[in-house]
């Protein structure tokens, strides 16, 4: 038996009495219907009735369907599947959707809203060894950045790698960035666990909501609801500052030009709500990001009751196929003879 | 949902519907208990529900048909993850220095474009391995580390172009060295460096024989693809050093002068490389038969009580 749950019970039982209140209420109603023309003979003229050899017939193939179909939602299990190493599916697929638009390099989280991310991940890379681990760096276009790999050492250099002019087209398209998720998430259809990891300050947000992924979602912000000034260095020429409205760098720290960003808790507590995400803040709680690890951990147990429940061959087909015959024959043979003796007996 | 494991049984729909249409002609919906005494209440006060009274017993067609996509066996097609230690652990280190582009003898593409083209149909053919790639020019750049996942490794090879470089040269010794880096860490059976190449090796930290060196100690076997046409001397290629590199780890070496060439190349070195237990990645369905066998019974349950309680005059 397998898939044997509180909800397959209830069904099951519900089935049952139903079946059992319709045979004992149509039955009942046959002998009211018999009492009432003991009394008033005369009417049975006017009554048209299945004779009762051909209803003793019905309730018993509806008895027989609804057995069968007891022992279908059961889903009895005849063979196994040869067992497969447990260890090729234990671990999980993690994919970090990292913001790298210009207001990363925000300084209220310092260094910068960035490089709090990547200190938080690379801390924790060490207890990610045997999951598989991808990252899409995203801005108005999303990009694949790290394919899924289990290698940390490499894993590591690409976070480190991370910045904020990896892509040209400025923005924060969510909804697209959620697409390329989705798309690494199914690519080579692989039974796994998977989670995915947005990192971003909530700011400038383009596009709609993302629509829902078949995936676990933390939602990690970054920043102060206070906000800060943007860093930038620019690697070929050396210059660098805060950023202003006009696109200046200047290293003044209190010109009024500059840009100030903020960290929108409010978006990001929205989005975690409509995508049943949970959301913590890495740079004000930075221990709040150990809800990753509790969430694989979580994961791995589940993994394996399913997986056992994946090794069983079903055996409700068996129940089910005699059920459809059985209802086909009820819904053609019966029925013609219904309708064929279903006749005025006694006509005057 | 993307599987069925009985999928012919679908067929059967259409005769169950073409027999719910005779079931309706021959006026088998029809059949219930009747009395008729002279007047009857004629007042219709909702025609919808006086309609779908009448033709309660099509349920049963509703249900038939919801079983019978359940005996289909409906299923989300799964795998599981090759196990690391049975495939072949490759990185593919390829050249993108600016003979790849320039050169004209792989028309109508350039070099590199055909070399993205092979690489991208011999990757696709190895789906129980990991590979990774690296790109390399004046210095040598991880493009993806080791991955199962190919068709994300695709789309990888499809972004590379000369661009991806910014140094000039051709630093065959840096890209074996990181690739060895990728490597050396493998599980796998086996470990797989294919270097592709147009030029010489003038620059990097390493010479190339010393790298290859470095990744013969760690057992990674290296083939190495010289690739163009030697047009006297214009874009040379130093096949000596290739050669030695590929036999100081085992591997072998090409050389391909035109497309078809090099597509023989990366098909022999496919075959050389072949998983001689060919685990083929374990396909597994979860199925979701209930889908459609719960509505189906609940339906049936809706009959069941309907015909006790409300609609007593069908049988």
């Amino acid at each position: 038996m397998k898939n044997l749950d509180f909800y397959h019970l209830l069904l099951l039982i519900l089935l049952v009495i139903s079946a059992g209140v319709y045979i004992f209420y149509k039955i009942k109603q046959r002998m009211e219907i018999d009492t009432f023309i003991k009394v008033y003979p005369g009417v049975k003229t006017k009554m048209s009735m299945p004779p009762k050899w051909l209803l003793s017939i019905r309730y018993t193939l509806y008895v027989i369907v609804t057995i069968l179909l007891a022992i279908a939602i059961l889903n009895p299990s005849f063979s196994e599947e040869a067992g497969v190493e447990e260890k090729s599916v234990s671990g999980v697929d993690i994919v970090f959707l990292v913001d790298v638009s210009l207001s990363m390099n925000a300084t209220d989280a310092l260094p910068n809203r960035l490089s709090r991310f990547k200190e938080t991940v690379l801390r924790q890379l060490p207890a990610l060894n045997g999951n598989r681990l991808g990252i899409i760096a995203f801005a108005g276009v999303p990009f694949l950045y790290c394919p899924m790999t289990t290698d940390i050492a490499a894993f590591s250099d690409y976070v480190r790698g991370l910045d904020v002019d990896m892509i040209p087209n400025t923005g924060t398209n969510l909804k697209r960035a959620f697409g390329k998720a989705e798309e690494i998430f199914k690519s080579g259809k692989v039974l796994r666990n998977k989670i995915l990891i947005l990192v971003t300050d909530g700011e400038d947000i383009k596009g709609s909501t993302p629509s829902k992924i078949e995936a676990d979602i933390l939602i990690w912000g970054v920043g102060t609801e206070e906000g800060g000034n943007i860093f930038y260095k620019d690697e070929q020429s050396g210059v660098s500052g805060f950023v202003t409205r006009t696109g200046n760098l200047v290293s003044d720290k209190s010109n009024s030009e500059l840009i100030r960003t903020k960290l929108d808790e409010e978006f990001l507590l929205e989005l975690a709500a409509i995508q049943k995400a949970d959301y913590s803040n890495i740079s004000a709680n930075p221990q709040s990001a150990d809800n990753l690890l509790q969430k694989i951990n979580s994961m791995n147990k589940n993994t394996s009751s399913k997986l056992s429940n994946l090794f069983k061959k079903d055996g409700y087909q068996y129940f089910l196929y005699p059920v459809v015959i059985l209802l086909l024959l009820d819904m053609s043979l019966l029925e013609f003879l219904f309708k064929k003796y279903t006749v005025i007996s006694n006509r005057a | 949902m993307n599987y069925f494991e009985r999928l012919e049984l679908l067929y059967l729909i259409p005769f169950v519907l073409v027999y719910a249409f005779f079931f309706w002609k021959m006026k088998f919906h029809e059949n219930k208990m009747r009395l008729s005494i002279g007047s009857q209440a004629d007042i219709v006060k909702f025609p919808i529900l006086e309609t779908v009274k009448k033709h309660f017993p099509f349920l049963r067609f509703i249900i038939v048909i919801l079983m019978i996509l359940s005996l289909a066996g409906p299923g989300t097609q799964s795998s599981l993850l090759p196990d690391e230690k049975n495939g072949v652990d490759m990185m593919i280190a390829i050249d993108v220095s600016g003979s790849m582009v320039r050169s004209n003898d792989f028309l109508p593409k350039n070099r590199l474009e055909v070399s993205k083209d092979l690489i991208k149909n011999f990757i696709k053919k190895r789906i129980n391995d990991r590979m990774g790639l690296v790109v390399f020019g004046g210095a040598a750049y991880l493009q993806s580390p080791l991955t199962n996942d190919i068709e994300s490794l695709v789309e990888v090879v499809s972004e590379i172009n000369q661009s991806t470089v910014d140094e000039q040269g051709t630093a065959i010794g840096d890209s074996i060295i990181l690739s060895t880096y990728r490597l050396k860490n493998s599980k796998a059976r086996s470990k797989v460096m294919i270097v592709i190449t147009d030029g010489v090796s003038n620059t990097g930290k390493i010479d190339p024989i010393t790298a290859a060196d470095t990744a013969d100690k760690f057992g990674i076997k290296i083939y190495t693809i010289g690739i163009g046409k030697d047009l006297q001397g214009e874009f040379e290629t130093d096949f000596d050093s290739l050669q030695q590199i590929a036999e100081k780890t085992d591997g072998l070496f090409y050389r391909a002068t035109d497309s078809n060439e090099f597509a023989e190349v990366l098909n022999s070195i496919d075959t050389l490389e072949k998983d001689n237990l060919n685990v083929k990645p374990r396909i597994f369905v979860e199925p979701h038969y209930m889908y459609f066998l719960l509505p189906a019974i609940l339906l049936l349950v809706f009959d069941f009580l309907i015909r006790s309680f409300y609609l007593r005059y069908y049988i």
